[in-house]
């Protein structure tokens, strides 16, 4: 039997894509802020999500998702902040996508929230592919990583809008080269907004969190 | 490694396209994909095989057409292969660049027996 050729020219996220777009309005509908943390394991993500949460405590009310494969650790952690956590393991799955997202939104109580802090898998390569509606990716590197990272992992580099190098108080005694770590993320993507950090002694902490509670409040 | 969830979804996205209640031979799937769209090729071919066992398309092949990054300068209106740095222009060195392919990550069409 001769074959047919069917055409479909559908791009093969369509489902996350669609299912994003509803959480994207859900979101906007509920006025909450949304960013989508990612990195590769390690980074301190979780380190500064407590002390960001601890930051907008009083001023601003967080609910934070926390995605791992396993474990709820990291959720552990962010509840000792007193924000309402939902932990979501993805066992054998690299990232969150946008499913994954609006089911756990089920768990939270929405209303009256400011921030959704969505802290995903460790990871700087699947997570890039994935839109949860948020409304930006945030990727954390810290300074024991290679400073080259940004044009190994292009894609996150680019989908980001914001990259926050954390563990700045180890510069003096690593071997890590911020001009050329700079010059790697602003190659690879030239509109990033750039945050140094130390949890550790504090430093940059407060330039973050200024800028994030513009989010809000502009 | 998120090839095995992409490789179901384009399971999905061909079985929808099937007519229900025909016994209709998938053949072979082509796709279009960017080399920026963050895609292991040998991991996805790897993942379909796998993932098409049961399936009507447990008799198809992947045909992957890849298509390397293109992008263009907005100042002196040339197009150029980027390097890691997509943004920075070789001919006149300003970041006004826009990205018109490398991102593709689509099922073109399936061929049916």
């Amino acid at each position: 039997m001769a074959s047919k050729i069917i055409e479909i020219k559908k791009n093969i996220l369509h489902k996350n894509e669609q299912l994003a777009a509803s959480n994207r309005e859900f979101f906007h509908n509920k006025n909450l802020t949304v960013l989508n943390f990612t990195s590769s394991p390690g980074s301190g993500k979780t380190t500064l999500l407590v002390d960001t949460l601890q930051r907008l405590d009083g001023k601003f009310k967080s609910a934070v998702l926390e995605g791992d494969q396993h474990t709820d650790n990291d959720a552990k952690r962010i509840a000792k902040t007193g924000v309402d956590v939902v932990q979501i393991n993805t066992l054998s799955i690299c990232h969150l996508d946008a499913s994954m997202i609006s089911k756990a939104l089920d768990e939270i109580e929405i209303d009256g929230l400011d921030f959704l802090f969505i802290e995903n898998v460790g990871n700087l390569v699947c997570p890039a592919s994935y839109d949860l509606g948020e409304l930006m990716k945030v990727v954390v590197i810290s300074t024991t990583e290679g400073e080259d990272k940004p044009e190994k992992y292009p894609k996150m580099f680019l989908e980001a809008k914001v990259v926050i190098l954390t563990k700045i108080d180890l510069l003096p005694y690593l071997d890590f080269d911020l001009d050329r770590f700079l010059d790697s993320a602003f190659g690879v993507n030239p509109n990033l907004k750039l945050f140094k950090v130390s949890a550790k002694t504090g430093a940059g902490l407060d330039e973050w969190m200024q800028w994030l509670t513009t989010l809000r409040t502009s | 490694m998120h090839e095995m969830s992409v490789a179901v979804d384009i399971i999905e996205i061909v079985e929808g396209q099937l007519k229900p209640g025909q016994d209709q031979n998938v053949t072979k799937v082509n796709l279009i994909i960017g080399e920026l769209s963050g895609i292991s090729v040998e991991a996805l071919e790897f993942a379909f095989s796998v993932a098409i066992q049961n399936t009507n398309l447990k008799n198809s092949e992947l045909n992957i057409e890849s298509i390397k990054p293109v992008a263009y300068c907005n100042d002196c209106m040339s197009q150029f292969s980027p390097t890691y740095k997509i943004f920075l222009c070789p001919n006149c060195d300003t970041l006004n660049v826009s990205l018109i392919k490398g991102k593709e990550f689509e099922v073109n069409s399936i061929e049916v027996d």
